[in-house]
């Protein structure tokens, strides 16, 4: 069986190369005019038969929330094949945003609207800003005309604007998007290796249950904008570096410090393949496993961030393992100005992302469960809750402080500070063709 | 966090399955007992677990699941229904209303008919977005793996035994 490519939007099939990003939010107003929102949408939506290199600008993808759908008035059916994980919205609790703590829901948006609120996501990805303002004044215009109201999500009055910073690099400096999800989404080609299309779309797997196809082709995705505190990372590389390493150069110690958080040296060399340095030939490596290569984790710490969210063949739990190793497909950009100098400048950065899957509780809370707590294996303490080093939120009650970086003679430790917090979080379902047709047909 | 379920199964009334009803109960030591209690103890999540019948008028009229443990449910109906798919197919097979073993094989079907037979238990739970119910836990959200944090000899052997499978 071969996936219909014009039915899938293509945010889920493929990463656009694009450096800008935008992200408008919309709430609905009456049901018939949000239907005719989505029919006016849909010939502009980017579907994955598009020839990525050559199709002009922009790329429009539209990701639409429960209360989103529920305002569509879809007939029930359609409601009752949504996930309970999608009907619920977004956990705090489970995506590790505890109460009390920068991340907590309640300063979600900057405050200035409910996560509820929120019924729709258009992702347009552009070359330049012109063609942002374009499209935006474009889908702004369909959204007036169709009574829907867009959420600012800033106090200062601006919108989600994303763009690269060059090389795949992040505002902590590391290369991101190495690794990816090979799909395979052609049964007859697929090969050894590749993952089934049904991991990531709507409607496939699952038997009788789901054999009815309302949400076929479609995928779930979770938004999140996430702050990153760079002035804090690189105060706390250039202080506990040299400390934790100090037969090395200053500025070695603080890189290779930085490498045992992600697993990665900045430049993307994986630490199992080189644990002393960078190593140019490998930074798009992704030829390494765990169990045998690095089974005491002293080149790439137990809790280092890409160990921990793809555990690759490290011994899993025996429940972890009936329910295999969840991945999802991102779909992410950093935003904010790079920082200059060594002092926070009150700006906002860090990166937003779309996390693609099926099946939110499988597969998003799964991994956020991980970052929160590294218990899926048995390398790890059990008498610890021992949290990812680079993006945990260290508020989470019980939370152990120290990250364990194991080495030849003893292990040493130190306590990182939290380096990120989320600002925002929407589950979407990313309907197909067929789907938002019907949607907007339903109205 | 410790989870409760209490699967309430309701059984068939005719007598070939009360037959067979009886003939599980009198058999269960010597046949599954032993399967559930390695897979429970192989899944390092599970505090407690029990099998009741309530009998009425000398019939078997529901069989109840009791369980305490870590965690995700979903995961862990997804653990059992692999580990212990023939001892819950024996079981669905007395049940009234249950759909044919093949069709409740997967995990999404699996998972959605044994919650369909959770009784919430009477209460509020600690937690307000649980629905559960009241659950009294003497140390707090301790888990397994924290409370016993070495398999004990007869469950590292299970864990060997499960590796070789």
């Amino acid at each position: 069986m071969r996936i219909d490519l014009g039915n899938v939007q293509g945010l889920v099939f493929s990463m656009y190369r694009r450096p800008l990003v935008r992200h408008l939010l919309f709430r609905f107003g009456g049901r018939e005019e949000a239907g005719g929102f989505v029919r006016r949408l849909l010939p502009h939506v980017t579907m994955a038969d598009a020839p990525l290199d050559a199709a002009p600008d922009p790329f429009i993808n539209v990701g639409i929330t429960y209360q989103g759908l529920q305002a569509l008035g879809p007939k029930p059916a359609l409601l009752e094949q949504l996930s309970s994980s999608f009907r619920e919205g977004p956990d705090p609790d489970r995506l590790g945003d505890t109460a009390g703590s920068q991340s907590a829901a309640g300063n979600w948006w900057e405050r200035r609207f409910r996560t509820e609120d929120v019924h729709c996501i258009v992702h347009l990805h552009v070359h330049s800003e012109r063609e942002r303002e374009a499209a935006s004044a474009h889908v702004r215009g369909l959204a007036r005309g169709s009574g829907m109201t867009e959420l600012i999500p800033r106090r200062d009055r601006t919108v989600l604007d994303a763009r690269s910073l060059g090389g795949g690099m992040l505002h902590f400096g590391y290369i991101d998007g190495i690794t990816h999800p090979d799909i395979g989404w052609d049964d007859e080609s697929r090969t050894r290796g590749q993952i089934d299309f049904r991991e990531f779309l709507l409607g496939y797997a699952g038997g009788a249950q789901n054999s009815g196809d309302l949400l076929r082709d479609g995928a779930y995705g979770a938004f999140r904008w996430i702050y990153q505190d760079v002035a804090t990372f690189n105060r706390f590389l250039h202080s506990e570096g040299p400390r934790l390493f100090p037969d090395r150069a200053p500025a070695d110690a603080e890189e290779l410090l930085a490498a045992k958080m992600m697993g990665r040296w900045r430049d993307g060399t994986p630490l199992v393949l080189s644990p002393d340095h960078a190593d140019p030939a490998l930074t798009r490596s992704n030829d390494f496993a765990y169990k045998d290569d690095d089974p005491d984790g002293r080149r790439c710490p137990f809790s280092a961030h890409i160990r921990v969210v793809n555990p690759r063949d490290q011994p899993l739990d025996p429940v972890v393992a009936a329910e295999e190793v969840p991945l999802v497909v991102r779909r992410g950009m950093p935003y904010g100005p790079v920082l200059q100098g060594s002092e926070d400048d009150g700006r906002d950065r860090g990166i937003m992302g779309i996390f693609v899957c099926r099946d939110l509780r499988r597969q998003l809370y799964t991994l956020t469960g991980w970052i929160q707590r590294n218990d899926f294996s048995p390398v790890y303490d059990p008498n610890r809750r021992v949290p990812d080093a680079l993006v945990a939120n260290r508020a989470v009650p019980g939370a152990a402080t120290q990250f364990t970086i194991p080495g030849k003679g003893s292990d040493a430790s130190v306590t990182p500070p939290d380096f990120v917090h989320t600002k925002g979080t929407a589950f979407l379902l990313y309907p197909s063709r067929s789907t938002l047709q019907t949607l907007s047909a339903q109205a | 966090m410790t989870v409760a379920l209490n699967f309430t199964v309701p059984l068939k009334q005719d007598p070939q399955s009360q037959e067979a009803l009886k003939h599980l109960a009198a058999s269960f030591a010597e046949t599954v007992q032993e399967p559930i209690r390695r897979a429970l103890a192989v899944s390092r999540i599970v505090h407690f677990a029990r099998l009741v019948v309530i009998e009425e008028d000398q019939r078997g009229r529901y069989l109840q699941v009791l369980t305490e443990f870590d965690g995700d449910p979903q995961a862990y109906t997804e653990f059992f229904r692999k580990e212990l798919g023939p001892v819950f197919e024996k079981i669905f097979a007395l049940a009234e209303g249950a759909p044919p073993w093949a069709e409740l094989n997967t995990r999404e079907a699996f998972f959605e008919y044994t919650h369909s037979l959770n009784l919430k238990s009477l209460g509020t739970s600690t937690d307000p977005d649980d629905d559960r119910g009241f659950l009294f836990s003497a140390y707090g959200d301790k888990t397994v793996r924290e409370l016993a944090p070495e398999p004990s000899r007869a469950s590292g052997e299970d864990v060997a035994a499960a590796a070789h499978a």
